[in-house]
């Protein structure tokens, strides 16, 4: 076995991780300085994700949306935050108490973690790891453990319908996703996040020259990895695990207060990542245009954060169009097209990607 | 098919009961044709035939089961009444029969097996008028009234809760209605129960007596234009006798007050303040002494 | 005694609170059992206080047994004690979505029973409202319907139109639901100037909008996969069943009594009964569309027929219909609206039977979601069409 893979390691270039600039300072600080990004990453940036979703949903829906609190409303999510931190914290009398005060912190916890390896700006990250595709998906597929956990302690029909609901759709959306992404770190040559988004810059369309972003020649990977995203994240049409028309609030029904709100902070926090993460693969990251450069030093970061968050919030404003003007599916035909579909199409892309590489050299 | 494919072979209501009487003897009682809609009185015993008949036959061809339902007959106990209709035809029939057992234990046979919307409707009828409807497959639980509900409420023996408790307040009541129609003029007695319009003349009392103080106070600031406004406000909404002060009218469209009023707006913007916070700091004086008690 | 206690007893059923813990069933490998699902009294699906119990085996239902009465009022008894011009207010309370269709069915009523001729502009202002009135009920369906299938934007574009008719309607009648606008021989009150130009404005505008639904929700390829096939209905089951109104013209046949039975004067006007295919929940929805257009298109003909004169009879102090029994039908938004109406010669009816057309639809419940998935269920319980008041009375 080992004469076989050892000449190929050998190929495989070393992995020498990039540099953060946020190892400055020695351990304490640099400490601080990094659950200082992730926490910004976490609770901010979902609540300007959410602050969009209030304005865009009411402006595409002939409303005006949130208006009192805050300039524009803006604050409204902070004030829906303290509302829920006051109000009672029950629990039904046949719930399973543990699990059930555990399932939101699971999802919470799995969603915070991932967000230590998404760059924003060369430099501006928490950790790179040779494995940080992988690390991401891993972990933010625990996420629905959670959900499980909390279908299950509510004792409660709705919720259990809701948890199992998400189970399945899990496991058939997990699939594409990861033969999709597996499509990108081929191309690219690394699992990386950051080697990603610096091989989209170097790479060349079809040896011509042209400087171009993986979505060019894996249009089809990144429609199906945003497909892919929604079902993961149970964002409309995909949320059935929801579907308040059928299952009053699936999952969520029998929580209130601050537990009701690590959910809903959990789903902001999932369109976030998951845009971050179709950035980062598919749209160059914080490039602002493909085969355009950002200027050297701290401008140089600056604006590339602001590129890939710009980039993040177009990409949630798709997902809120697509809830304001579609139904919900069922769970079967989600199943039907997860398996019949997206499977074999996600396996074309990765045999396409496969052969063009080998191609181009 | 397409509706009222065979209007123009209609059966006439004639022909209809000759039909009827023809298939079915003496389980026909009658007819009557009153009010644009003919009725035909059956036999309890030929109740469920009679519907098979209607809708087997092919001159009728009623399908479309429209409604059942019970009518209190006084002492001759209830009625059962159903109305099919055709849509081939556009010929409505009404089939009526008399319950057996009187009003003690009125029985009809069901219709359940001929069309399927006779189960809810025969359920409402248990409900309302307690008719049993042997052959139904569960006329339990009560369908529209709650489940441990005594009593059978749409039997004329059955009174309106509110109507034993309470007389209806004031005049509307149809039976304060002499004979040739005139309403019978009614003055409330000692117990009787006090009507909406008692309330209202308190009510209006009140509100009047409060408008006049917040005119007063304004009145005291300066702000003329407050109380013109105040005054037909409280005639419209409340007692006609306090329509008769028209002054207050006449001193809003007075162009020369109209004129004064915007040239001193300021002034009587910080004169309306002042006088709010003259209002509040009586309040909290009146309010002290209390909380200290 | 501890939670774990409690649950313990909880899930063997011992302890208050039976029903909501979840039954463990056996203890060996792939035991399962059917489970009974409560949907109601108080679930977002039904709006309203309306329960359906299903038996189901995973997400598939085995039997459905809806439990209506949550919201009976009693409105045939309190009927019997109230004269033929107080019932008015009474009877718009039952279906609050067409409060002006239902006035209008008794006024019917009471005016067949006394063989009375209503001025001709009445009658047009009635069938003039009637379709304002229609229109206004389906609109409301359009857009939970869509809701129930997780569509959140059609709602607030049905409101956008809601809110012109209600204006609209409010300058005539003074009321939003319950208007209140009938009276036996006619209507209350005379139209307000300009109404009529308003009426023709409203009546452009709302057509000028309807393509947005079409392309929103009919067209939608989501929308499509949830409704298309989704509990049929046969014609024959329909009608023995007395389900009438969009879900009969869904099943094919064009039993509309505009048509077949006209009142008012329906039969001076031309009126389309639009039909859908096998009678799934797209037909259902289809038509419901469908209808708002033929409502669009009465409006527009009523416009050019209305007449002048007076719009209501000098009545006596107190009406007082004859002896003897009538049924008047009219079609409601819902469906067949049936009034019987019995008199003892008095001052108030004798018995006043509402056959309501959600009572009759909603009976068919059981019927179209046997075997069905549950999200199909409730695209089926949304696709009925129903008000709960109308059920309940």
């Amino acid at each position: 076995m080992t004469t076989v893979i050892a000449p190929v390691a050998t190929l495989l270039p070393v992995f020498a991780p990039a540099e953060s600039l946020l190892d400055t300072g020695g351990t304490v600080v640099s400490l601080l300085l990094k659950i200082a990004f992730i926490t910004v990453m976490f609770l901010v940036v979902p609540l300007v994700g959410g602050y969009l979703e209030h304005k865009g949903m009411a402006r595409l829906q002939n409303r005006r949306g949130p208006v009192e609190a805050g300039p524009a409303g803006s604050l409204q999510l902070v004030a829906d935050g303290i509302k829920f931190i006051q109000k009672e914290d029950i629990i039904p009398g046949a719930a399973d108490r543990k699990v059930f005060a555990m399932a939101p912190a699971i999802g919470l916890v799995a969603t915070l973690l991932s967000f230590a390896v998404i760059p924003l700006a060369p430099g501006l990250f928490a950790l790179d790891l040779e494995l940080g595709l992988f690390y991401v998906l891993a972990i933010s597929s625990v996420g629905v453990l959670g959900i499980m956990m909390a279908g299950w302690a509510s004792a409660n029909k709705f919720s259990l319908i809701g948890g199992l609901r998400a189970a399945a759709q899990l496991i058939a959306y997990e699939l594409p996703l990861i033969l999709v992404a597996v499509a990108v770190a081929l191309q690219a040559g690394t699992l990386s996040l950051v080697g990603i988004v610096e091989a989209q810059q170097s790479s060349e369309l079809f040896g011509t020259g042209i400087s171009m972003w993986y979505v060019f020649p894996q249009a089809l990977g990144f429609g199906i990895f945003f497909l892919a995203a929604l079902a993961e994240l149970s964002r409309p049409p995909f949320d059935m695990p929801i579907g308040d028309s059928e299952l009053v609030f699936g999952y969520i029904t029998e929580y209130s207060g601050i537990k009701f709100a690590m959910f809903l902070l959990t789903e902001y926090a999932g369109m976030i990542l998951m845009s971050g993460l179709t950035v980062v693969l598919f749209l160059g990251g914080w490039q602002p245009l493909p085969g355009l450069d950002l200027p050297d030093g701290a401008l140089g970061v600056l604006l590339g954060a602001g590129v890939t968050l710009g980039k993040i919030m177009l990409l949630v404003f798709v997902m809120i169009w697509v809830r304001v003007a579609y139904p919900r599916l069922r769970e079967d035909q989600l199943q039907r097209i997860s398996w019949t579909v997206l499977v074999p199409l996600s396996l074309v892309n990765l045999a396409v990607v496969a052969v063009g590489k080998v191609v181009a050299g | 098919m397409s509706v009222l494919a065979r209007r123009d072979r209609a059966l006439t209501p004639e022909e209809t009961e000759a039909l009827l009487r023809d298939r079915l003897g003496d389980g026909i009682i009658g007819s009557t044709l009153a009010h644009r809609m003919f009725t035909v009185h059956v036999a309890p015993s030929a109740w469920v035939d009679t519907f098979t008949r209607c809708r087997d036959e092919p001159l009728l061809d009623f399908d479309l089961f429209d409604t059942l339902h019970g009518v209190d007959a006084r002492e001759d106990g209830f009625d059962v009444v159903a109305i099919l209709y055709s849509t081939s035809t556009g010929n409505r029939l009404c089939l009526r029969t008399r319950c057996e057992g009187g009003r003690d234990t009125p029985v009809c046979p069901s219709l359940n097996d001929v069309y399927r919307g006779a189960n809810w409707m025969e359920r409402e009828t248990w409900d309302m008028f307690g008719i049993e409807f042997p052959g139904h497959p569960a006329l339990e639980p009560r369908i529209l009234t709650v489940e441990n509900f005594e009593g059978w409420p749409l039997r004329k023996d059955f009174h309106l809760a509110s109507r034993v408790a309470k007389p209806w307040p004031g005049v509307k009541e149809p039976a304060e209605l002499d004979e040739d129609g005139n309403v019978i003029e009614r003055v409330p007695g000692i117990g009787d129960a006090p009507g909406p319009y008692v309330l209202d003349e308190a009510m209006a009392a009140q509100a009047i007596a409060l408008r006049q103080v917040s005119a007063a106070i304004d009145a005291a600031a300066g702000n003329e234009a407050a109380v013109a406004s105040a005054e037909p406000t409280v005639s419209d909404a409340t007692m006609p006798e306090a329509s008769a002060p028209a002054s207050g009218t006449a001193a809003s469209t007075d162009p020369a007050a109209a004129a004064d009023a915007a040239r001193t707006a300021d002034e009587q913007r910080r004169a309306q303040a002042e006088a709010r916070a003259r209002k509040a700091a009586e309040r909290a004086a009146d309010e002290t002494p209390e909380e200290q008690a | 005694m501890s939670d774990l206690d409690v649950r313990e007893q909880l899930l063997q059923g011992t302890a208050p609170g039976e029903g909501l813990a979840i039954e463990l069933v056996g203890d060996g490998d792939l035991v399962t059992a059917d489970m009974s699902l409560s949907i109601g009294p108080a679930h977002p699906a039904t709006h309203g206080v309306f329960r359906v119990v299903f038996e189901m085996d995973g997400e598939r239902i085995l039997r459905a047994k809806p439990v209506i009465g949550y919201m009976h009022r009693g409105f045939e008894k309190l009927a019997e004690y109230r004269d033929y011009r107080q019932i008015m207010a009474l009877v718009n309370r039952h279906d609050w979505l067409s409060g002006f269709s239902n006035e209008l069915g008794v006024a019917l009523a009471v005016e067949q029973m006394l063989e009375m001729e209503v001025p001709e502009r009445a009658q047009w202002i009635r069938m003039l409202m009637a379709e304002w009135n229609r229109i206004l009920n389906h609109l409301m369906f359009i857009g939970s319907f869509a809701l129930e299938l997780g569509a959140i934007t059609p709602m607030f574009y049905a409101f956008r139109e809601r809110e012109d008719i209600q204006h609209l309607m409010e300058s005539a009648t003074g009321g939003r639901l319950h208007f209140t606008y009938n009276q036996v021989g006619g209507v209350k009150i005379d139209l307000p100037r300009g109404f009529l130009a308003e009426s023709a404005r409203v009546s452009k505008l709302t057509r000028s909008r309807m393509p947005d639904y079409d392309d929103l929700v009919l067209g939608n390829e989501i929308f499509r996969g949830r409704t298309v096939d989704i509990g049929p209905l046969p014609t024959d089951v329909a009608l023995s069943l007395g389900v009438t109104g969009p879900a009969l013209h869904a099943t094919g046949l064009a039993e509309d009594s505009r048509v077949t039975e006209p009142y008012l004067k329906y039969g001076d006007i031309d009126v389309e009964v639009p039909v859908g295919r096998n009678g799934d929940a797209y037909d259902r929805f289809a038509v419901l569309l469908g209808r708002i257009r033929v409502s669009l298109d009465i409006i527009d003909q009523i416009h050019d027929h209305m007449t002048s004169g007076p719009v209501n009879q000098k009545l006596p102090k107190m009406v007082k219909a004859p002896e003897g029994a009538t049924y008047v039908r009219t079609e409601n938004p819902l469906g067949q609206l049936g009034y019987w109406l019995e008199s003892d010669g008095g001052r108030t009816p004798w018995r006043l039977k509402m056959r309501t057309p959600s009572f009759s639809n909603v009976q068919a419940i059981p019927y179209l979601v046997q075997g069905q998935l549950l999200p199909d269920a409730i695209s089926i319980l949304g696709s009925v069409f129903f008000v709960v008041g109308d059920i309940d009375r």
